[in-house]
């Protein structure tokens, strides 16, 4: 059994995939940011002594673990324009689902980044007669942070490759421009492949700057 | 200075703290003593609401420290402002000493007069260079705290607490980490701090210390005070049987 490969097809698309390659970041950042933000909020909420913050936390953070990233983005797309009359563009439909989707694996990391900074960090902090803000922005979160970069940066991976999942909404992104491709040159094993190497392009950068920072944090305690 | 009045303290159904009644002076060194588990440090971190509690009454210099209390006998939780107001009027040194491990000593030092005083850091950073010069710091200041010994670190954590110029120094078990050799270093400093009138309460095991240094000696047992009294008569003639079991059984060891 013979195949030919014929990746000189491909690399002659190449347009294709740094059009995808944009998209896919775009959303990864959209997402990174509402994820980020909202997921601090969230696992602050999580970790509060008031049950009025903590409940409505633990229940959106379950929510959105348990059910499928796909399911969501279908939601956002589909169905809340018949419940609210609302209707998202698809681009921010996947941003705003997957960024829904990124708070809850990120509030978990935040809460359990914060909890790791012994009791006894806070109590100092308080002792100082610092307020609650001003101890968590100066001394609990920085050194929180440090903690949350290796997990951090795994959700970032996952999430960079759940942007597969705009296909679905037909948004421009690396999948549904391979796949486009595939249909115009019949040729999926190498797309496929190439579409492999351009996700790992995009993620191995990521993962060496994660290692970067966490060797000059161990020099500086 | 302080005033402590009946204040009773539950963790959960844990009642650790059964009816305390406290008094402090100012200039005064007032140290507590017995078993652990006995609502020591407990004590201690209701006196800067560090924990809250339940019924009672703590004062420094007739402030209520945590709740204000309504004509009816009510009480509601004073705003967070208001606390971390009356929190920077007393310093704190922990058993642990609880340096902040991403700032170096000064930093540290400078931290609590910047962020909450809003000083400008140049005096700050004078005011910091010379209290580490006092504990014997003066070549530790741009150290981080992990590179430090227990001894060293808990002498920063002194000055770090001595830097917001604190009406009363709070110091719980501040020796307990260490390693035996280091707690004479700690204690000196402790020692000239109470020679230059600074207002103290003190939780520890060191009876040496609590002997020389002391005004007033608390000795507590299961969440109440069981005795109180100057070190001399206390050491040598209690006037409680549980005072007397536990100085017997610390002193033999």
């Amino acid at each position: 059994m013979s195949y030919t490969w014929r990746f000189d097809v491909v690399w002659s698309y190449r347009e294709v995939f740094l059009r995808g390659a944009a998209v896919t970041a775009e959303l990864t950042a959209g997402a990174l940011v509402i994820g980020l933000l909202l997921g601090l909020a969230l696992g602050i909420a999580k970790g509060s002594r008031f049950a009025m913050c903590r409940v409505p936390a633990v229940i959106f953070i379950e929510f959105f673990r348990s059910t499928p990233a796909l399911v969501q983005l279908v939601w956002i797309y589909y169905a809340m324009p018949i419940v609210t009359g609302l209707q998202l563009g698809s681009f921010v439909s996947v941003t705003l689902g997957l960024g829904l989707n990124a708070a809850a694996y990120f509030a978990e990391i935040f809460r359990a980044g914060i909890a790791s900074i012994a009791r006894g960090q806070m109590d100092a902090a308080r002792s100082l007669g610092m307020r609650y803000p001003q101890a968590m922005r100066r001394i609990i979160l920085p050194q929180a942070i440090r903690r949350m970069v290796p997990p951090f940066i795994n959700e970032i991976a996952n999430l960079v490759k759940l942007t597969t999942l705009a296909s679905v909404l037909a948004v421009g992104e690396l999948l549904h421009e391979a796949q486009n491709l595939i249909t115009n040159t019949y040729r999926p094993l190498e797309v496929y492949s190439a579409l492999a190497v351009t996700f790992a392009a995009i993620i191995f950068p990521v993962l060496l700057l994660a290692r970067r920072l966490e060797s000059v944090w161990r020099i500086h305690g | 200075m302080i005033r402590v009045r009946n204040l009773h303290k539950y963790f959960g159904r844990l009642h650790v703290l059964r009816g305390v009644d406290l008094d402090v002076e100012r200039g005064e060194v007032l140290v507590i003593i017995g078993p652990s588990g006995s609502g020591k440090s407990t004590l201690l971190k209701c006196i800067n609401f560090l924990e809250d509690y339940q019924t009672g009454q703590v004062h420094i210099d007739d402030e209520s420290v945590g709740y204000d209390f309504q004509p009816d006998g009510r009480r509601r939780r004073q705003r967070d402002r208001r606390i971390s107001q009356i929190r920077a009027e007393m310093g704190m040194v922990f058993q642990d000493f609880n340096l902040f491990p991403h700032k170096s000593v000064l930093q540290n030092v400078m931290e609590g007069p910047t962020i909450v005083k809003r000083e400008p850091a140049a005096s700050v950073r004078e005011l910091a260079v010379e209290l580490l010069r006092k504990v014997g710091l003066a070549d530790k200041v741009d150290a981080f705290p992990a590179t430090l010994s227990g001894g060293q670190q808990q002498r920063a954590a002194i000055a770090r607490a001595l830097a917001m110029r604190p009406k009363v120094m709070l110091f719980d078990e501040p020796t307990s980490a260490l390693d035996p050799e280091l707690v004479g270093e700690v204690l000196d400093v402790m020692k000239a701090l109470a020679a230059d009138g600074m207002t103290m309460v003190v939780v520890t095991h060191e009876m040496g210390f609590a002997r020389e240094v002391g005004h007033q000696v608390v000795m507590m047992d299961r969440g109440v005070v069981v005795e109180t009294g100057p070190p001399r008569a206390l050491f040598e003639s209690p006037a409680q049987p549980r005072t007397a079991e536990f100085l017997g059984k610390v002193l033999r060891s």
